[in-house]
């Protein structure tokens, strides 16, 4: 990686951010300013020409995450409700993405400082371990299942009611 | 009404039974050898080994005028994976404080470098705080500048090691020669399952999971052991309750369709959880509100025999019998409400605990509204309160709202809604929305609006005519904060996904809950989320059931045998 140079008070049109294995990536101050992190290093006038190195975000996940706050720092302010139905909709397809990835994000996310990704992550993999079973929230996560036969039993018979088979109720649809 | 003393008794005199709120009930296991996680040491402990293997930075720091990022507590302090502190009085906050104080006192900096990181700063952006591992070995600081600082030096800086790690600890050395300056394709293969992830982003996870299946939480405990114990952590579950708003469990509609001379209040579930006893459900009876988890029914054995009901639908026999019913029966135009007595209550925990019943009556002829309350605490009602209006304002049975310490109860013309300050107890008439143009009846039919909590929290009205849904929400009218309040339209919805009926009978409105609007068409009872404009169909029912008003009832789930609700 390059040098740091410390003349890096006029950058106010696009912020160079350095992946961890090396790739150079830009974007607006504006999305550059969604991350707390970045935010503070542009304060701080630490954003130079060579980029802002981040060590622990790969490229793949930080194309993502520019991708995001690209396109969420180009609506941020005075939405229309139909430009919050389609950045809704950005969200939706943007979180689409395989469990690798989702790590990646959540983390990535989360050391960045960029909230509203970090919740929508966030809620993403709640919601895929809500419709999932045990068994399957296991195979998905790749958790071990720390549980003897015995201690899976007891639990079951501890909390019968959260087990028991009961008929949903009559929606139709 | 029969012996109605005989199983009086739901708030156990006002107070809730003590007994913890024991989380997930008897998942914490001691019979089953399982450590219950007290939050905090031995859970951070652990989730710093998986984290510091993971990103890898127990680096020197590089680049003069660098941050000063000593961690605070020396060596002696710590053990790594494994991993428990040496030191067992040492909290958090102490570690951090003492944190923040190295930081601040250190020099001024000028460039930072950003490789490495362990879930610090989504500690301290929540105001959480972090783990003992993330704060301390990540070297990541808890100022407002926080940047981990690694191992590799920049060019054209002398390395200047602020952070040593201790010779003693040979894990340390190992685990940082192990790490330091690594490629991030190990840091990434090690990230190959969920709890590999921070502890606090985890926790973030499973705090959105969502409450309308109570089963959920029991279920996902048998997933491992980490989330048995956090499912079975108080604090969590607090946390939980606190996030969350009280899911909807059941509609309560009055039934008509069995015998149309008995009053049948019955309830629907609209989860596969709960569904309470059929026999808990007083009969006959009508339900007149649902509101913090209780009930409000209307007995009515014969002209003399009349009274009023309170019954929590969570707890086994509750139920309240009210013996004195302070309107005069032949007061055409009466209501009455439930709600939690308890002052600032955010209505997550107060299960048990005290409530008032308010009631409101009209005298037509006189135009003339009058609301009295009943507090549980006393078992008595209150005075009369009075309020003059124009006429034709007579007070609806439809559905109120609640909204910040005042009640709000439709009249029937739909054009004015009456306004009870639960704390004053001073009553007023405020104005409807005014009739929108384009309605087919150019005013509010009876049955064509209901009263919501709007999206920001304030007062919300709905009018649903031929297919479209009107929707407002009451707010400041300036922003000088005079006071003054004005409705505002916050869209209008066309209710076109909705099969329609042979006949060209428009939906009606019957009730809200969470965001969402319960509405009748054709016998069915649907339900619109206000937010994802999703509509789901509740439920089909005889023509004679009653789905003219829904109440929704949400409570959080107290499983059989508990008192208190777990989730």
């Amino acid at each position: 990686m390059a040098a740091a140079t410390d003349d890096a008070g006029d950058s106010n049109e696009m912020i160079r951010v350095v992946s961890s294995d090396g790739e150079h990536f830009e974007m607006p101050e504006a999305a550059a300013n969604l991350s707390l992190v970045l935010r503070h290093m542009i304060e701080d006038d630490c954003a130079d020409a060579a980029g802002i190195p981040l060590a622990v975000v790969a490229a793949k996940p930080l194309a993502k995450i520019v991708d995001y706050c690209t396109k969420h720092a180009a609506k941020s302010s005075g939405l229309t409700i139909e430009e919050a139905e389609e950045l809704k909709r950005f969200d939706a397809e943007f979180i689409e993405v395989d469990t690798d990835m989702l790590y990646d994000l959540l983390v990535a996310a989360d050391f960045m400082g960029v909230e509203g990704l970090s919740k929508l992550a966030v809620q993403r993999t709640a919601d895929l371990i809500k419709g999932k079973t045990p068994e399957q929230n296991r195979e998905t996560f790749g958790i071990v299942n720390d549980f003897t036969p015995e201690e899976e039993e007891e639990i079951c018979k501890e909390n019968e009611w959260a087990f028991q088979i009961t008929k949903p109720p009559s929606r139709l649809c | 009404m029969a012996d109605p003393n005989g199983s009086r008794r739901l708030p156990s005199g006002g107070a809730t039974p003590s007994q913890p709120a024991s989380a997930v009930h008897g998942l914490a296991g001691e019979g089953l050898g399982v450590t219950k996680t007290t939050s905090g040491l031995t859970t951070t402990g652990a989730f710093l080994g998986e984290t510091s293997r993971e990103s890898g930075h127990l680096g020197q720091e590089e680049g003069s005028g660098a941050r000063n990022m000593v961690f605070p507590r020396s060596h002696d302090t710590v053990s790594i994976p494994g991993v428990r502190l040496a030191q067992e009085d040492l909290s958090n906050d102490r570690l951090n404080s003492a944190s923040d104080a190295m930081i601040n006192s250190s020099a001024p900096a000028q460039q930072y470098r950003i490789d490495a990181y362990d879930g610090a700063f989504s500690s301290r952006s929540r105001g959480v705080t972090g783990g003992f591992g993330t704060t301390g070995l990540g070297a990541t600081t808890t100022s407002s500048h926080a940047y981990s600082l690694g191992a590799t030096a920049r060019s054209g800086h002398d390395p200047a090691p602020a952070f040593r790690i201790p010779p003693a600890s040979a894990t340390v050395s190992v685990k940082a020669s192990s790490s330091m300056g690594q490629s991030n394709k190990a840091t990434r293969s090690s990230r190959s399952a969920l709890m590999d992830l921070p502890k606090d982003i985890i926790d973030q996870i499973l705090l959105r999971l969502s409450p309308e299946d109570p089963k959920l939480l029991p279920r996902l405990s048998l997933v491992c052991k980490e989330w048995m114990n956090v499912f079975s952590d108080t604090a969590f579950l607090r946390r939980y309750r606190s996030f969350h708003p009280p899911p909807l469990l059941g509609i309560l509609v009055n039934d008509y369709a069995a015998d149309q001379a008995t009053d049948t209040a019955r309830f629907l579930p609209t989860t596969s959880s709960f569904s309470p006893q059929n026999d808990q459900l007083p009969h006959p009876a009508l339900v007149l509100d649902s509101r913090h988890g209780l009930v409000l029914l209307y007995i009515r054995l014969s002209a003399e025999d009349f009274g009023l009901v309170v019954w929590d639908p969570m707890t086994t026999g509750s139920h309240w019998y009210i013996d004195e019913f302070p309107v005069n029966t032949k007061t055409k135009h009466w209501t009455a409400c439930v709600l939690c007595a308890g002052p600032d209550c955010d209505h997550r925990h107060c299960h048990g605990g005290p409530f008032f019943v308010v009631m409101a009556s009209t005298k037509k002829k006189e135009a003339l509204t009058s609301a009295i309350f009943y507090s549980s605490a006393d078992d008595a009602w209150g005075e009369h309160v009075h309020l003059r209006h124009r006429e034709g304002d007579q007070i609806d049975n439809k559905p109120s709202v609640m909204i910040g310490g005042k009640l709000y109860i439709p009249t029937i013309s739909n054009t004015r809604i009456l306004e009870i300050d639960v704390h004053t107890r001073k009553l007023q008439m405020i104005e409807s929305p005014p009739v929108p143009v384009g309605l087919r009846t150019g005013m509010y039919a009876r049955h064509s609006t209901v009263l919501t909590t709007a999206e920001d929290g304030g007062l919300g009205f709905i009018c649903i005519d031929n297919f479209l849904l009107y929707r407002w929400a009451r707010e400041a009218a300036s922003a000088d904060g005079d006071g003054a309040m004005a409705w505002s339209l916050r869209g209008i919805i066309h209710l076109e996904q909705i099969p329609k009926p042979k006949s060209s009978i428009s939906p009606h409105p019957v009730g809200s809950a969470n965001g969402r609007v319960l509405f009748e068409i054709g016998g069915r009872l649907l339900c619109i989320d206000l937010t994802s404009r999703g509509i789901l169909q509740w439920y089909r029912t005889s023509s004679f059931c009653d789905f003219r008003i829904a109440f929704p009832f949400e409570s959080f789930y107290i499983p059989p045998g508990q008192t208190r609700c777990c989730f």
